[in-house]
Protein backbone atom coordinates (compact mmCIF):
# COMPACT_ATOMS: atom_id res chain seq x y z
CA UNK A 1 0.00 0.00 0.00
CA UNK A 2 1.36 3.41 -0.95
CA UNK A 3 1.34 5.92 1.86
CA UNK A 4 1.88 9.64 1.45
CA UNK A 5 5.45 10.82 2.03
CA UNK A 6 6.31 11.90 5.56
CA UNK A 7 8.74 14.54 4.18
CA UNK A 8 7.83 18.26 4.14
CA UNK A 9 6.84 19.50 0.70
CA UNK A 10 9.95 21.66 0.21
CA UNK A 11 12.15 18.62 0.84
CA UNK A 12 10.12 16.57 -1.63
CA UNK A 13 10.69 19.27 -4.26
CA UNK A 14 14.43 19.31 -3.53
CA UNK A 15 14.61 15.52 -3.82
CA UNK A 16 12.77 15.42 -7.10
CA UNK A 17 15.10 18.12 -8.54
CA UNK A 18 18.19 16.24 -7.33
CA UNK A 19 16.94 13.00 -8.86
CA UNK A 20 17.01 14.64 -12.31
CA UNK A 21 20.80 14.89 -12.13
CA UNK A 22 22.30 12.22 -14.39
CA UNK A 23 23.71 9.30 -12.40
CA UNK A 24 21.81 10.17 -9.23
CA UNK A 25 19.14 7.77 -7.99
CA UNK A 26 16.68 8.11 -5.10
CA UNK A 27 19.22 6.98 -2.51
CA UNK A 28 21.96 9.30 -3.71
CA UNK A 29 19.49 12.19 -3.86
CA UNK A 30 18.42 11.57 -0.25
CA UNK A 31 22.03 11.41 0.89
CA UNK A 32 22.88 14.73 -0.75
CA UNK A 33 19.71 16.39 0.54
CA UNK A 34 20.51 15.24 4.06
CA UNK A 35 24.04 16.60 3.81
CA UNK A 36 22.85 19.94 2.42
CA UNK A 37 20.21 20.41 5.09
CA UNK A 38 22.33 19.40 8.06
CA UNK A 39 23.88 22.89 8.10
CA UNK A 40 21.96 25.11 5.63
CA UNK A 41 23.93 28.32 6.08
CA UNK A 42 27.29 26.72 5.29
CA UNK A 43 26.22 24.31 2.57
CA UNK A 44 22.97 24.83 0.76
CA UNK A 45 22.93 28.61 0.66
CA UNK A 46 26.33 29.15 -1.01
CA UNK A 47 25.56 26.24 -3.35
CA UNK A 48 22.18 27.66 -4.37
CA UNK A 49 23.82 31.06 -4.95
CA UNK A 50 26.52 29.47 -7.08
CA UNK A 51 23.93 27.56 -9.09
CA UNK A 52 21.79 30.64 -9.71
CA UNK A 53 24.86 32.69 -10.57
CA UNK A 54 26.18 30.16 -13.02
CA UNK A 55 22.80 29.65 -14.64
CA UNK A 56 22.46 33.41 -15.08
CA UNK A 57 25.95 34.25 -16.28
CA UNK A 58 27.24 31.29 -18.25
CA UNK A 59 26.49 31.23 -21.93
CA UNK A 60 28.24 29.75 -24.92
CA UNK A 61 31.11 31.67 -26.50
CA UNK A 62 29.89 33.36 -29.66
CA UNK A 63 33.03 32.29 -31.49
CA UNK A 64 33.79 28.73 -30.45
CA UNK A 65 30.78 27.49 -28.46
CA UNK A 66 32.72 26.80 -25.27
CA UNK A 67 31.39 28.03 -21.92
CA UNK A 68 31.84 31.76 -21.41
CA UNK A 69 30.73 34.59 -19.14
CA UNK A 70 31.19 37.31 -21.73
CA UNK A 71 30.59 37.17 -25.46
CA UNK A 72 33.96 35.44 -25.81
CA UNK A 73 35.33 32.58 -23.69
CA UNK A 74 38.70 32.78 -21.94
CA UNK A 75 40.43 30.84 -24.70
CA UNK A 76 39.08 32.93 -27.58
CA UNK A 77 39.97 36.17 -25.81
CA UNK A 78 43.52 34.97 -25.00
CA UNK A 79 45.81 36.78 -27.46
CA UNK A 80 48.62 34.25 -26.99
CA UNK A 81 46.60 31.47 -28.60
CA UNK A 82 47.53 30.50 -32.12
CA UNK A 83 44.67 31.39 -34.45
CA UNK A 84 46.10 29.47 -37.39
CA UNK A 85 45.12 26.06 -35.99
CA UNK A 86 41.53 25.15 -35.20
CA UNK A 87 40.54 22.09 -33.22
CA UNK A 88 36.98 20.79 -33.67
CA UNK A 89 35.41 18.87 -30.76
CA UNK A 90 31.93 17.55 -29.97
CA UNK A 91 31.31 18.86 -26.44
CA UNK A 92 32.59 21.66 -24.15
CA UNK A 93 33.93 18.93 -21.84
CA UNK A 94 36.24 17.79 -24.65
CA UNK A 95 37.91 21.23 -24.57
CA UNK A 96 38.73 20.70 -20.89
CA UNK A 97 40.23 17.28 -21.62
CA UNK A 98 42.48 18.64 -24.36
CA UNK A 99 43.41 21.74 -22.35
CA UNK A 100 44.58 19.49 -19.54
CA UNK A 101 47.12 17.92 -21.88
CA UNK A 102 48.69 21.33 -22.64
CA UNK A 103 49.66 20.06 -26.08
CA UNK A 104 47.38 22.32 -28.06
CA UNK A 105 47.74 26.12 -28.15
CA UNK A 106 45.37 26.93 -31.00
CA UNK A 107 41.66 27.74 -30.92
CA UNK A 108 38.71 25.40 -30.49
CA UNK A 109 35.38 24.95 -32.13
CA UNK A 110 32.67 23.09 -30.23
CA UNK A 111 30.04 21.43 -32.45
CA UNK A 112 27.60 20.77 -29.63
CA UNK A 113 27.10 17.13 -30.67
CA UNK A 114 27.58 14.92 -33.69
CA UNK A 115 25.57 13.82 -36.68
CA UNK A 116 23.11 11.22 -35.50
CA UNK A 117 20.22 10.66 -37.88
CA UNK A 118 18.73 7.97 -35.63
CA UNK A 119 18.41 10.62 -32.90
CA UNK A 120 17.25 13.29 -35.35
CA UNK A 121 20.49 15.28 -35.16
CA UNK A 122 21.45 16.74 -38.55
CA UNK A 123 24.09 19.31 -39.59
CA UNK A 124 21.64 22.14 -38.92
CA UNK A 125 21.55 21.17 -35.22
CA UNK A 126 25.32 21.51 -34.87
CA UNK A 127 27.48 24.61 -34.98
CA UNK A 128 28.71 23.81 -38.47
CA UNK A 129 27.70 27.01 -40.26
CA UNK A 130 29.53 28.95 -37.52
CA UNK A 131 32.58 26.76 -38.14
CA UNK A 132 32.54 27.58 -41.84
CA UNK A 133 32.20 31.30 -41.08
CA UNK A 134 35.16 31.14 -38.71
CA UNK A 135 37.23 29.25 -41.21
CA UNK A 136 36.54 31.99 -43.78
CA UNK A 137 37.61 34.67 -41.32
CA UNK A 138 40.59 32.97 -39.63
CA UNK A 139 41.87 31.16 -42.73
CA UNK A 140 43.60 28.54 -40.51
CA UNK A 141 46.50 26.51 -41.87
CA UNK A 142 45.01 23.38 -40.39
CA UNK A 143 41.75 22.13 -38.90
CA UNK A 144 42.16 19.22 -36.50
CA UNK A 145 39.15 16.99 -36.00
CA UNK A 146 39.24 15.62 -32.44
CA UNK A 147 36.05 13.57 -32.39
CA UNK A 148 35.26 10.15 -30.96
CA UNK A 149 35.74 6.81 -32.67
CA UNK A 150 32.17 5.51 -32.95
CA UNK A 151 30.05 5.39 -36.08
CA UNK A 152 28.38 8.78 -35.66
CA UNK A 153 31.61 10.59 -34.82
CA UNK A 154 33.32 9.02 -37.83
CA UNK A 155 30.43 10.12 -40.04
CA UNK A 156 30.66 13.65 -38.62
CA UNK A 157 34.39 13.74 -39.37
CA UNK A 158 33.75 12.49 -42.89
CA UNK A 159 31.10 15.18 -43.41
CA UNK A 160 33.28 17.98 -42.04
CA UNK A 161 36.38 16.92 -43.93
CA UNK A 162 34.54 16.89 -47.25
CA UNK A 163 33.09 20.38 -46.80
CA UNK A 164 36.36 21.78 -45.44
CA UNK A 165 38.41 20.26 -48.24
CA UNK A 166 36.10 21.96 -50.73
CA UNK A 167 37.34 25.22 -49.21
CA UNK A 168 40.94 24.04 -49.72
CA UNK A 169 41.60 23.75 -45.99
CA UNK A 170 44.10 21.23 -44.67
CA UNK A 171 42.13 18.78 -42.46
CA UNK A 172 43.56 16.19 -40.08
CA UNK A 173 42.10 13.86 -37.48
CA UNK A 174 43.58 12.69 -34.23
CA UNK A 175 45.04 9.16 -34.12
CA UNK A 176 43.24 6.26 -32.49
CA UNK A 177 45.31 3.78 -30.54
CA UNK A 178 46.17 2.15 -27.27
CA UNK A 179 46.18 4.24 -24.08
CA UNK A 180 49.60 5.50 -23.05
CA UNK A 181 51.09 3.99 -19.95
CA UNK A 182 48.80 0.98 -20.29
CA UNK A 183 50.26 -2.21 -21.68
CA UNK A 184 48.90 -3.87 -24.78
CA UNK A 185 47.08 -6.38 -22.57
CA UNK A 186 44.67 -3.68 -21.37
CA UNK A 187 43.54 -2.59 -24.83
CA UNK A 188 40.32 -4.10 -26.15
CA UNK A 189 40.35 -6.00 -29.43
CA UNK A 190 39.00 -3.23 -31.66
CA UNK A 191 41.33 -0.58 -30.26
CA UNK A 192 44.28 -2.86 -30.83
CA UNK A 193 43.11 -3.66 -34.35
CA UNK A 194 42.81 0.09 -35.07
CA UNK A 195 46.23 0.69 -33.57
CA UNK A 196 47.71 -1.91 -35.92
CA UNK A 197 45.98 -0.41 -38.93
CA UNK A 198 47.21 3.05 -37.97
CA UNK A 199 50.79 1.95 -37.27
CA UNK A 200 53.60 4.25 -38.42
CA UNK A 201 57.09 3.67 -39.75
CA UNK A 202 60.00 4.37 -37.45
CA UNK B 1 39.83 -37.28 -50.82
CA UNK B 2 38.47 -40.59 -52.16
CA UNK B 3 40.77 -42.76 -50.07
CA UNK B 4 39.72 -40.94 -46.94
CA UNK B 5 36.06 -41.76 -47.62
CA UNK B 6 36.46 -45.46 -48.19
CA UNK B 7 38.35 -46.38 -45.08
CA UNK B 8 36.66 -46.71 -41.73
CA UNK B 9 39.24 -44.30 -40.41
CA UNK B 10 37.83 -41.25 -42.16
CA UNK B 11 37.10 -38.51 -39.67
CA UNK B 12 35.32 -35.29 -40.45
CA UNK B 13 37.01 -33.44 -37.62
CA UNK B 14 40.78 -33.25 -37.41
CA UNK B 15 41.33 -32.86 -33.71
CA UNK B 16 45.15 -32.86 -33.96
CA UNK B 17 45.98 -31.13 -30.68
CA UNK B 18 42.55 -29.56 -30.25
CA UNK B 19 41.06 -29.38 -26.78
CA UNK B 20 37.57 -30.63 -26.01
CA UNK B 21 35.13 -28.23 -24.49
CA UNK B 22 32.05 -29.45 -22.63
CA UNK B 23 29.27 -28.20 -20.44
CA UNK B 24 28.79 -30.19 -17.24
CA UNK B 25 26.07 -28.26 -15.45
CA UNK B 26 23.68 -25.44 -16.28
CA UNK B 27 21.64 -23.37 -13.86
CA UNK B 28 18.72 -21.46 -15.33
CA UNK B 29 16.59 -18.73 -13.83
CA UNK B 30 13.75 -16.80 -15.50
CA UNK B 31 14.74 -17.90 -18.98
CA UNK B 32 11.93 -18.53 -21.51
CA UNK B 33 9.64 -21.16 -19.94
CA UNK B 34 12.03 -21.86 -17.03
CA UNK B 35 11.51 -20.22 -13.65
CA UNK B 36 14.32 -22.16 -12.06
CA UNK B 37 16.18 -25.19 -13.34
CA UNK B 38 19.34 -27.20 -12.90
CA UNK B 39 20.70 -29.58 -15.55
CA UNK B 40 23.63 -31.98 -15.65
CA UNK B 41 25.18 -33.10 -18.91
CA UNK B 42 27.25 -36.12 -19.87
CA UNK B 43 30.61 -35.99 -21.60
CA UNK B 44 29.58 -37.35 -24.99
CA UNK B 45 26.09 -37.55 -26.41
CA UNK B 46 23.14 -36.12 -24.54
CA UNK B 47 19.58 -36.62 -25.70
CA UNK B 48 16.85 -34.31 -24.41
CA UNK B 49 13.41 -35.88 -24.88
CA UNK B 50 10.01 -34.41 -24.17
CA UNK B 51 6.79 -33.42 -25.86
CA UNK B 52 6.46 -30.16 -27.76
CA UNK B 53 6.45 -26.98 -25.73
CA UNK B 54 8.16 -28.53 -22.72
CA UNK B 55 11.32 -26.41 -23.11
CA UNK B 56 13.77 -28.54 -25.10
CA UNK B 57 14.75 -25.83 -27.53
CA UNK B 58 14.96 -23.29 -24.69
CA UNK B 59 17.43 -25.54 -22.87
CA UNK B 60 19.65 -25.72 -25.95
CA UNK B 61 19.23 -22.00 -26.42
CA UNK B 62 20.33 -21.40 -22.82
CA UNK B 63 23.59 -23.30 -23.45
CA UNK B 64 24.16 -21.20 -26.56
CA UNK B 65 23.32 -17.98 -24.71
CA UNK B 66 25.57 -18.54 -21.71
CA UNK B 67 28.52 -19.26 -24.01
CA UNK B 68 27.97 -16.89 -26.92
CA UNK B 69 25.69 -14.22 -25.36
CA UNK B 70 23.39 -14.50 -28.33
CA UNK B 71 20.52 -16.66 -29.34
CA UNK B 72 19.87 -18.25 -32.71
CA UNK B 73 16.18 -17.59 -32.06
CA UNK B 74 16.12 -13.87 -31.35
CA UNK B 75 18.38 -10.90 -31.89
CA UNK B 76 17.50 -9.18 -28.61
CA UNK B 77 17.58 -10.53 -25.03
CA UNK B 78 14.03 -9.36 -24.30
CA UNK B 79 12.11 -12.37 -25.62
CA UNK B 80 14.39 -14.72 -23.64
CA UNK B 81 13.26 -13.31 -20.31
CA UNK B 82 10.51 -15.38 -18.70
CA UNK B 83 7.07 -13.78 -18.74
CA UNK B 84 6.64 -11.32 -15.88
CA UNK B 85 10.37 -11.17 -14.99
CA UNK B 86 12.89 -8.38 -15.61
CA UNK B 87 16.08 -10.36 -16.25
CA UNK B 88 17.19 -13.89 -16.92
CA UNK B 89 20.19 -15.48 -15.29
CA UNK B 90 22.26 -18.40 -16.59
CA UNK B 91 25.22 -20.06 -14.96
CA UNK B 92 27.20 -22.86 -16.57
CA UNK B 93 30.06 -25.05 -15.40
CA UNK B 94 32.31 -25.87 -18.32
CA UNK B 95 35.40 -27.94 -18.66
CA UNK B 96 38.21 -27.87 -21.18
CA UNK B 97 39.99 -31.17 -21.68
CA UNK B 98 43.47 -31.29 -23.18
CA UNK B 99 45.11 -34.12 -25.09
CA UNK B 100 46.96 -35.49 -22.11
CA UNK B 101 43.66 -35.72 -20.27
CA UNK B 102 44.18 -32.62 -18.13
CA UNK B 103 41.02 -30.73 -17.26
CA UNK B 104 40.39 -27.08 -16.58
CA UNK B 105 37.04 -25.93 -15.30
CA UNK B 106 35.49 -22.52 -15.83
CA UNK B 107 32.22 -21.10 -14.55
CA UNK B 108 30.44 -18.60 -16.78
CA UNK B 109 27.41 -16.61 -15.76
CA UNK B 110 25.29 -14.01 -17.49
CA UNK B 111 22.40 -11.90 -16.36
CA UNK B 112 20.53 -9.96 -19.01
CA UNK B 113 17.28 -8.12 -19.56
CA UNK B 114 15.79 -4.78 -18.62
CA UNK B 115 18.62 -3.89 -16.22
CA UNK B 116 21.31 -4.44 -18.86
CA UNK B 117 23.85 -7.22 -19.18
CA UNK B 118 26.30 -8.44 -16.58
CA UNK B 119 28.93 -11.16 -17.01
CA UNK B 120 30.98 -13.25 -14.62
CA UNK B 121 33.95 -15.53 -15.21
CA UNK B 122 34.63 -17.79 -12.22
CA UNK B 123 32.67 -15.42 -10.01
CA UNK B 124 34.53 -12.27 -11.13
CA UNK B 125 32.37 -9.64 -12.77
CA UNK B 126 33.87 -8.74 -16.16
CA UNK B 127 33.04 -5.60 -18.10
CA UNK B 128 34.36 -6.45 -21.53
CA UNK B 129 32.96 -9.45 -23.35
CA UNK B 130 36.14 -10.19 -25.36
CA UNK B 131 37.64 -12.62 -22.88
CA UNK B 132 34.28 -14.12 -21.98
CA UNK B 133 33.56 -14.94 -25.62
CA UNK B 134 37.01 -16.42 -26.17
CA UNK B 135 36.33 -19.34 -23.84
CA UNK B 136 33.91 -21.68 -25.60
CA UNK B 137 32.08 -22.21 -28.88
CA UNK B 138 28.93 -23.84 -30.22
CA UNK B 139 27.35 -24.98 -33.48
CA UNK B 140 23.58 -24.76 -33.70
CA UNK B 141 21.82 -27.36 -35.86
CA UNK B 142 18.12 -26.74 -36.39
CA UNK B 143 15.28 -28.71 -37.94
CA UNK B 144 14.79 -25.69 -40.17
CA UNK B 145 18.32 -25.74 -41.55
CA UNK B 146 17.07 -26.62 -45.02
CA UNK B 147 16.40 -22.90 -45.28
CA UNK B 148 20.17 -22.46 -45.43
CA UNK B 149 20.02 -24.00 -48.87
CA UNK B 150 16.66 -22.95 -50.25
CA UNK B 151 15.78 -19.87 -48.14
CA UNK B 152 16.74 -16.21 -48.46
CA UNK B 153 20.23 -14.77 -48.06
CA UNK B 154 19.35 -13.67 -44.53
CA UNK B 155 19.76 -17.27 -43.33
CA UNK B 156 23.16 -17.63 -44.99
CA UNK B 157 24.42 -14.30 -43.65
CA UNK B 158 23.34 -15.35 -40.17
CA UNK B 159 25.25 -18.60 -40.70
CA UNK B 160 28.37 -16.64 -41.67
CA UNK B 161 28.02 -14.14 -38.83
CA UNK B 162 27.54 -16.87 -36.23
CA UNK B 163 30.66 -18.63 -37.46
CA UNK B 164 32.80 -15.49 -37.87
CA UNK B 165 31.82 -14.10 -34.47
CA UNK B 166 33.29 -17.24 -32.92
CA UNK B 167 36.44 -17.19 -35.06
CA UNK B 168 37.34 -13.51 -34.97
CA UNK B 169 37.42 -11.51 -31.73
CA UNK B 170 35.69 -8.19 -32.25
CA UNK B 171 33.64 -9.37 -35.26
CA UNK B 172 30.35 -8.94 -33.43
CA UNK B 173 31.17 -5.38 -32.35
CA UNK B 174 32.12 -4.44 -35.90
CA UNK B 175 28.87 -5.99 -37.13
CA UNK B 176 26.79 -3.99 -34.61
CA UNK B 177 28.57 -0.77 -35.62
CA UNK B 178 28.07 -1.59 -39.28
CA UNK B 179 24.36 -2.11 -38.68
CA UNK B 180 24.12 1.24 -36.93
CA UNK B 181 25.88 3.02 -39.79
CA UNK B 182 23.56 1.24 -42.23
CA UNK B 183 20.42 2.20 -40.30
CA UNK B 184 21.62 5.82 -40.21
CA UNK B 185 22.33 5.94 -43.92
CA UNK B 186 19.03 4.27 -44.80
CA UNK B 187 17.15 6.67 -42.54
CA UNK B 188 18.72 9.64 -44.33
CA UNK B 189 17.88 8.13 -47.73
CA UNK B 190 14.30 7.54 -46.62
CA UNK B 191 13.97 11.11 -45.37
CA UNK B 192 15.41 12.48 -48.61
CA UNK B 193 18.39 14.14 -46.89
CA UNK B 194 21.04 16.01 -48.85
CA UNK B 195 23.65 13.92 -50.63
CA UNK B 196 26.53 15.17 -48.46
CA UNK B 197 24.70 14.02 -45.33
CA UNK B 198 24.05 10.57 -46.74
CA UNK B 199 27.62 10.26 -47.97
CA UNK B 200 28.98 11.15 -44.54
CA UNK B 201 28.12 7.57 -43.60
CA UNK B 202 29.85 6.04 -46.63
CA UNK B 203 33.29 5.97 -45.02
CA UNK B 204 32.25 4.34 -41.72
CA UNK B 205 30.03 1.95 -43.66
CA UNK B 206 32.76 0.97 -46.12
CA UNK B 207 35.45 0.76 -43.44
CA UNK B 208 33.40 -1.50 -41.19
CA UNK B 209 31.98 -3.40 -44.16
CA UNK B 210 35.44 -4.15 -45.46
CA UNK B 211 36.41 -5.69 -42.13
CA UNK B 212 33.34 -7.93 -42.17
CA UNK B 213 33.94 -8.97 -45.74
CA UNK B 214 37.60 -9.73 -45.12
CA UNK B 215 36.56 -12.18 -42.40
CA UNK B 216 33.91 -13.77 -44.58
CA UNK B 217 36.29 -13.92 -47.52
CA UNK B 218 38.79 -15.77 -45.37
CA UNK B 219 36.33 -18.31 -44.06
CA UNK B 220 34.34 -19.12 -47.21
CA UNK B 221 36.95 -21.32 -48.96
CA UNK B 222 37.15 -23.34 -45.76
CA UNK B 223 33.38 -23.72 -45.66
CA UNK B 224 33.46 -24.87 -49.27
CA UNK B 225 36.18 -27.43 -48.65
CA UNK B 226 34.73 -28.80 -45.42
CA UNK B 227 31.09 -28.90 -46.54
CA UNK B 228 32.13 -30.81 -49.63
CA UNK B 229 34.08 -33.32 -47.54
CA UNK B 230 31.15 -33.91 -45.20
CA UNK B 231 28.58 -34.24 -47.97
CA UNK B 232 30.76 -36.71 -49.89
CA UNK B 233 31.06 -38.77 -46.72
CA UNK B 234 27.33 -38.64 -45.97
CA UNK B 235 26.36 -39.63 -49.52
CA UNK B 236 29.15 -42.12 -50.10
CA UNK B 237 30.74 -39.84 -52.65
CA UNK B 238 27.64 -39.51 -54.83
CA UNK B 239 27.13 -35.78 -54.35
CA UNK B 240 29.58 -32.97 -54.41
CA UNK B 241 29.06 -29.47 -53.14
CA UNK B 242 30.35 -26.10 -54.13
CA UNK B 243 29.90 -23.02 -52.02
CA UNK B 244 30.78 -19.67 -53.56
CA UNK B 245 30.95 -16.39 -51.69
CA UNK B 246 29.15 -13.49 -53.36
CA UNK B 247 30.35 -10.30 -51.63
CA UNK B 248 28.13 -7.32 -52.34
CA UNK B 249 29.97 -4.22 -53.48
CA UNK B 250 33.19 -6.07 -54.20
CA UNK B 251 36.64 -5.01 -53.15
CA UNK B 252 36.05 -1.28 -53.59
CA UNK B 253 32.98 -0.80 -51.48
CA UNK B 254 33.54 2.93 -50.84
CA UNK B 255 33.88 3.69 -54.54
CA UNK B 256 30.90 1.53 -55.43
CA UNK B 257 28.75 3.21 -52.76
CA UNK B 258 29.52 6.60 -54.31
CA UNK B 259 28.83 5.34 -57.83
CA UNK B 260 25.61 3.72 -56.73
CA UNK B 261 24.23 6.80 -54.98
CA UNK B 262 21.52 7.57 -57.55
CA UNK B 263 20.10 4.08 -57.35
CA UNK B 264 20.17 4.11 -53.54
CA UNK B 265 18.40 7.45 -53.59
CA UNK B 266 15.74 6.10 -55.92
CA UNK B 267 15.16 2.99 -53.84
CA UNK B 268 15.63 4.93 -50.59
CA UNK B 269 17.99 2.33 -49.14
CA UNK B 270 21.59 1.19 -49.30
CA UNK B 271 21.78 -1.52 -51.93
CA UNK B 272 25.44 -2.51 -51.57
CA UNK B 273 27.48 -3.87 -48.69
CA UNK B 274 27.88 -6.91 -46.44
CA UNK B 275 24.19 -6.79 -45.52
CA UNK B 276 23.55 -7.92 -49.09
CA UNK B 277 26.27 -10.59 -49.14
CA UNK B 278 25.30 -14.14 -49.96
CA UNK B 279 26.84 -17.42 -50.96
CA UNK B 280 25.70 -19.79 -53.67
CA UNK B 281 25.28 -23.45 -52.78
CA UNK B 282 25.69 -25.77 -55.77
CA UNK B 283 25.16 -29.50 -55.84
CA UNK B 284 26.83 -31.36 -58.69
CA UNK B 285 27.26 -27.99 -60.38
CA UNK B 286 23.62 -26.84 -60.15
CA UNK B 287 21.90 -24.44 -57.76
CA UNK B 288 20.86 -26.52 -54.78
CA UNK B 289 18.01 -24.21 -53.80
CA UNK B 290 16.37 -24.73 -57.19
CA UNK B 291 17.35 -28.23 -58.23
CA UNK B 292 18.14 -30.35 -55.17
CA UNK B 293 15.57 -32.70 -53.67
CA UNK B 294 14.38 -32.24 -50.11
CA UNK B 295 16.68 -35.05 -48.96
CA UNK B 296 19.65 -33.53 -50.76
CA UNK B 297 18.91 -30.14 -49.22
CA UNK B 298 18.89 -31.68 -45.76
CA UNK B 299 22.21 -33.38 -46.45
CA UNK B 300 23.68 -30.10 -47.69
CA UNK B 301 22.53 -28.21 -44.63
CA UNK B 302 24.10 -30.88 -42.41
CA UNK B 303 27.26 -30.47 -44.46
CA UNK B 304 27.26 -26.72 -43.85
CA UNK B 305 26.74 -27.18 -40.09
CA UNK B 306 29.41 -29.83 -39.68
CA UNK B 307 31.70 -27.59 -41.73
CA UNK B 308 31.22 -24.90 -39.06
CA UNK B 309 32.29 -27.39 -36.40
CA UNK B 310 35.30 -28.58 -38.41
CA UNK B 311 36.48 -25.01 -39.02
CA UNK B 312 36.11 -24.06 -35.35
CA UNK B 313 38.17 -27.09 -34.36
CA UNK B 314 40.82 -26.36 -36.96
CA UNK B 315 41.18 -22.65 -36.25
CA UNK B 316 40.44 -22.38 -32.52
CA UNK B 317 42.02 -25.72 -31.60
CA UNK B 318 38.97 -26.47 -29.48
CA UNK B 319 35.86 -28.55 -30.16
CA UNK B 320 32.55 -26.70 -30.10
CA UNK B 321 29.46 -28.04 -28.33
CA UNK B 322 27.02 -29.30 -30.96
CA UNK B 323 23.46 -28.25 -30.20
CA UNK B 324 21.00 -30.17 -32.36
CA UNK B 325 17.35 -29.14 -32.23
CA UNK B 326 14.99 -31.62 -33.96
CA UNK B 327 17.76 -32.97 -36.16
CA UNK B 328 18.88 -36.43 -35.07
CA UNK B 329 15.59 -38.34 -34.79
CA UNK B 330 14.43 -36.66 -37.98
CA UNK B 331 17.19 -38.11 -40.16
CA UNK B 332 16.33 -40.89 -42.57
CA UNK B 333 17.87 -44.33 -42.13
CA UNK B 334 20.81 -44.19 -44.44
CA UNK B 335 22.28 -40.92 -43.22
CA UNK B 336 21.58 -41.55 -39.56
CA UNK B 337 24.36 -44.05 -39.19
CA UNK B 338 26.87 -41.78 -40.89
CA UNK B 339 25.84 -38.72 -38.92
CA UNK B 340 26.12 -40.68 -35.69
CA UNK B 341 29.61 -41.75 -36.62
CA UNK B 342 30.60 -38.10 -36.99
CA UNK B 343 29.02 -37.37 -33.61
CA UNK B 344 31.05 -40.14 -31.99
CA UNK B 345 34.25 -38.41 -33.01
CA UNK B 346 34.40 -36.54 -29.79
CA UNK B 347 32.53 -33.23 -29.63
CA UNK B 348 29.93 -33.00 -26.92
CA UNK B 349 26.44 -33.18 -28.39
CA UNK B 350 23.18 -32.02 -26.87
CA UNK B 351 20.33 -33.14 -29.09
CA UNK B 352 16.64 -32.48 -28.53
CA UNK B 353 13.70 -34.34 -30.00
CA UNK B 354 10.02 -35.05 -29.42
CA UNK B 355 10.27 -38.44 -31.13
CA UNK B 356 10.53 -41.22 -28.61
CA UNK B 357 11.40 -43.75 -31.33
CA UNK B 358 15.08 -42.93 -31.03
CA UNK B 359 15.26 -43.87 -27.34
CA UNK B 360 16.04 -47.55 -27.95
CA UNK B 361 19.01 -46.73 -30.08
CA UNK B 362 20.16 -44.00 -27.72
CA UNK B 363 20.09 -46.47 -24.86
CA UNK B 364 22.16 -49.00 -26.78
CA UNK B 365 24.70 -46.34 -27.72
CA UNK B 366 25.11 -45.20 -24.15
CA UNK B 367 23.68 -41.71 -24.65
CA UNK B 368 22.70 -39.79 -21.58
CA UNK B 369 18.94 -39.36 -21.85
CA UNK B 370 17.25 -36.41 -20.17
CA UNK B 371 13.48 -36.45 -19.99
CA UNK B 372 11.80 -33.08 -19.71
CA UNK B 373 8.33 -32.88 -18.23
CA UNK B 374 6.11 -29.79 -18.18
Amino acid sequence: MKTSSPYPDSLEILLSELKRIPGLGPKGASRIALWLLSDPSRRSIPLSRALANAAEKITLCLECGFWAEATLCKICSDSTRNGSVLCVVEQPMDVLSIEKTGIFRGLYHVLGGRLSPLNQVGPEHLRISQLLKRVEQLKPQEVILALGADVESLATMSYLSSILKEKMIKVSKIAFGIPAGGGIEHADVLTLQNAFKGRSLL
Amino acid sequence: MGDKREGESFRVFCYGGAKRFEVRRLGIRSFRCYREGEFEFGAGLNLVVGRNGVGKTSLLEAVCMVLRLQSPRSAKPGPCVAWGERNFCLEGDFVEIGEGGWERGVRLAVENGEDGRRLWIDGDCVRDSDRYLSLGRVVWFSGEDRELVRGSGTMRRRYLDFLCSQLFPGYLKVLRDYERALRSRNYLLRMGARRAEVEAFDEPLAGLGKRLQECRQWVMPKVKERADEVVRWLTDGVENVEVNYLPSGGSELLKRLRENYEEDQLLRMTTLGPHRDDFAVLINGRSAGDYASEGQQRTLSLGLRFAQAAILIEVCKQSPILLMDDVIAELDGERTERVLRILLEGSQVIAATAREGILDMAGKMGWKVMRLKG
